[in-house]
């Protein structure tokens, strides 16, 4: 199967290349048609006038005449191709001279006129090349007999149909010509019309380049949301960049401080393997929160990530994990419950908490995730562990607090998730659960 | 035991079978997907180790495939991203635990006994084993350590054993062989698979010393004939006879 084109204009001109031909040759057969139909009336209303004034000069006493002179001259003329003949029952009583030369003239001028026809009674038909028309008569006699006359004209098809293709040559030069310049017009058209969308090209290619920082404006109405998603997923794009920088930049910063007390170490002192394992970890510590942190953020153009599924994963995911402990984990989720951003993002929040819970409960955990009333989330994660203290809790919810400058055994779960809800202009609550341990809150946009 | 690891890197690999087979376990090593799939065809191991960032396949594409063909070994992944995704990614593919680089090998052992536990149904790293007709006495006093009166307690993070509470000095290989019976209680296991579990590939096997390291662990264990642990199965290999008491 052959593909469409790939260029919008391409397509535009392809359709239009396509239906102009298809209507303008219809137009064309449709007047070519109205034409044609046109020249047979006229020869028509033309053979009965001709009819009329073989009536008017027809002269029956014993025998039919016909005086020559008056007659149209095209009857005189022998091959003229206008012919007529006057028949009475199966006698021919006159036939012009015009049809001298005709191979048998009476046939072919007679035959097929129905022997029925009655008194005033016309006939039209058209075969062997003629048009003919007959017209059936009761002519009163000066004897005052009455004797029965048919009149048949006939004209040859040749002039009509050399009119008609002559017509139709004039209607082909002129139609072609019409849909090439239709063709160029609509180019034009196009062109002009998609300017914009090249022109939008051009920015994002300059934006690309570095020579320009925004798309400007004015847009035209049609391609404005299209410059506006774009001018927001590039907005989201720097402002991703400028947070990689600036994690590789604090992760940088927070690893040289332990690597800078390795180097500066007494190997030989016999502390040195207790040392060197104490800054190890928190190396690793550090890169643990630099990287977790470091998630695609939220946007507006970012699908919503189902949440009920993902709680699911991860249930079934911790229920192996802690298979153990036999951990009772509950889980109560609105089904219409949408996380706007990444799924990665999503699971990192829901993991940590989680896996938090599963950790320090006793048996029980509960996870509740609804929407609020500005159709934002709120999650909650219960356990039936000890609780977190509250001097831990003040710890746990001031922000800017680095991740080598955090309390021993705090755990690095719930500080991620302290940085990735902030982020994202949520709001992270730690409480006490009726089930006797902590009660973490989370209230996301 | 048998271990195998599947891990690209050759000095965590060493270091991996180093420490496991320093606590008498028999340790087959992969640095790929394609030795991995060839060793674990060829030698059944009881438990694997399997890196999800490996050279010519992913460490999960692997266990998943070794699932579908109906694999049950229970499997530790490592791996180094520490987020969720991968984590819950690797257990779906049939994993059933996870440890995230760097870590402690005492983490990683932990980890391991921890599954080994789950497969046995046991709770505790400390197990005791009595006659199948033994009362049960589960309940008040068996933590301090009454249960074991009867039968033998195996520790198997410390790697020893006590009959009725005085210590039972095994050998590495007794201690190893009784572990592996114990692991698979009830089951007739055969010599040529104690024997696949026991010792390296590379190493001489002789189903005769076989024979000769079980006639000494049951006078050990059993020095009065009283609780006949391990019984012959003829013309199949042994059987551990005790039952597991409490959790």
């Amino acid at each position: 199967m052959i593909g469409l084109p790939r260029s919008l204009a391409a397509r535009l001109i392809g359709a239009a290349a396509i239906f102009l031909p298809l209507t303008l040759g219809l137009a064309a057969t449709y007047l070519e048609r109205a034409h044609r139909e046109a020249l047979d009336a006229s020869i028509a209303e033309r053979l009965q006038l001709q009819v009329i004034t073989l009536l008017a000069q027809a002269n029956v006493s014993d025998d039919f005449d016909l005086p020559l002179m008056p007659l149209e001259p095209r009857l005189l003329q022998p091959g003229s191709g206008l012919y007529a003949m006057v028949t009475s029952e199966a006698e021919t009583l006159w036939v012009s001279p015009s049809a001298a030369l005709m191979a048998q003239p009476v046939a072919r001028l007679g035959e097929g006129v129905p022997s029925s026809l009655p008194t005033g009674g016309r006939y039209d038909d058209e075969r062997s090349g003629l048009i003919r028309h007959a017209y059936q008569v009761l002519w009163e006699r000066e004897d005052g007999g009455e004797i029965a006359l048919r009149f048949v004209v006939a004209e040859s098809v040749a002039p009509r149909d050399a009119d008609v293709q002559a017509f139709r040559t004039r209607l082909l030069v002129w139609f072609a010509g019409m849909l090439v310049l239709v063709l160029l017009v609509q180019m034009a058209i196009v062109r002009f019309g998609l300017t914009p969308l090249r022109r939008l090209a051009e920015r994002v290619q300059a934006i690309e380049d570095g020579r320009e920082a925004s798309l400007g404006a004015p847009w035209p109405r049609e391609v404005r949301p299209l410059v506006e998603s774009l001018e927001s997923l590039l907005r989201g794009e720097q402002q991703r960049r400028e947070r990689l920088r600036n994690t590789l930049a604090d992760l940088a910063h927070s690893l040289k401080t332990p690597l800078a007390v390795l180097r500066s170490a007494d190997l030989a002192s016999p502390d040195y393997a207790a040392l060197q394992r104490e800054q190890l970890e928190r190396m690793d510590e550090v890169m643990q929160w630099h990287l977790q942190r470091a998630t695609g953020g939220s946007h507006r153009l970012l699908q919503r990530v189902n949440v009920a599924p993902v709680v699911e994963r991860l249930r079934a995911t911790l229920l192996k994990v802690y298979a153990a402990r036999a951990i009772d984990i509950r889980v109560d989720v609105d089904p219409e419950a949408r996380y706007r951003g990444d799924e990665r993002d999503l699971m990192e929040l829901l993991g940590n908490l989680l896996d938090n819970a599963c950790k320090y409960a006793a048996d029980r955990v509960r996870v509740r995730v609804s929407r609020d009333a500005v159709q934002g989330l709120l999650i909650l994660v219960e356990d039936d562990g000890e609780g977190v203290s509250p001097e831990l809790r003040d710890a746990l919810l001031s922000r800017g607090a680095r991740a080598d400058t955090r309390r021993e055994g705090q755990g690095i779960g719930l500080a991620v998730v302290r940085e990735l809800v902030a982020d994202q202009g949520g709001e992270l609550l730690i409480g006490d659960s009726e089930l006797g341990g902590a009660r973490v809150e989370l209230r996301l946009p | 035991m048998r271990l195998l690891v599947v891990e690209d890197d050759l000095r965590l690999r060493s270091r991996l079978a180093e420490h496991f087979r320093a606590a008498g376990w028999v340790v087959d090593e992969a640095p790929d997907g394609r030795e991995a799939r060839f060793l674990c065809s060829e030698y059944r191991c009881d438990i694997a180790i399997v890196d999800l960032g490996l050279p010519d396949v992913s460490g999960v594409d692997l266990i998943r495939e070794w699932r579908a063909a109906g694999l049950a070994t229970p499997i530790l992944i490592l791996t180094a991203r520490a987020d969720w995704q991968d984590k819950v990614g690797g257990l779906e593919a049939g994993a059933d635990d996870y440890v995230t680089k760097p870590f402690y090998l005492e983490e990683v052992e932990a980890r391991l006994q921890a599954l080994l536990r789950r497969v046995d149904g046991r709770r505790r790293n400390i197990a005791d084993y009595v006659g199948r007709d033994a009362p049960d006495v589960s309940g008040a006093g068996q933590a301090a350590g009454e249960g074991e009166g009867q039968g033998i307690r195996i520790d198997f993070s410390a790697r020893r054993v006590s009959r009725a509470g005085a210590e039972v000095e095994l050998t590495a290989f007794e201690y190893n062989t009784l572990a592996y019976l114990a692991h698979r209680s009830g089951d007739a296991v055969s010599r040529a698979e104690l024997l696949d579990h026991l010792y390296d590939r590379d190493s001489d096997r002789d189903s005769n010393v076989l024979e000769v390291f079980v006639g000494r662990l049951r006078r050990k264990l059993d020095p009065d004939g009283s609780l006949l642990p391990i019984e012959t199965v003829r013309g199949v290999g042994y059987r551990f006879t005790l039952e597991r008491r409490g959790a």
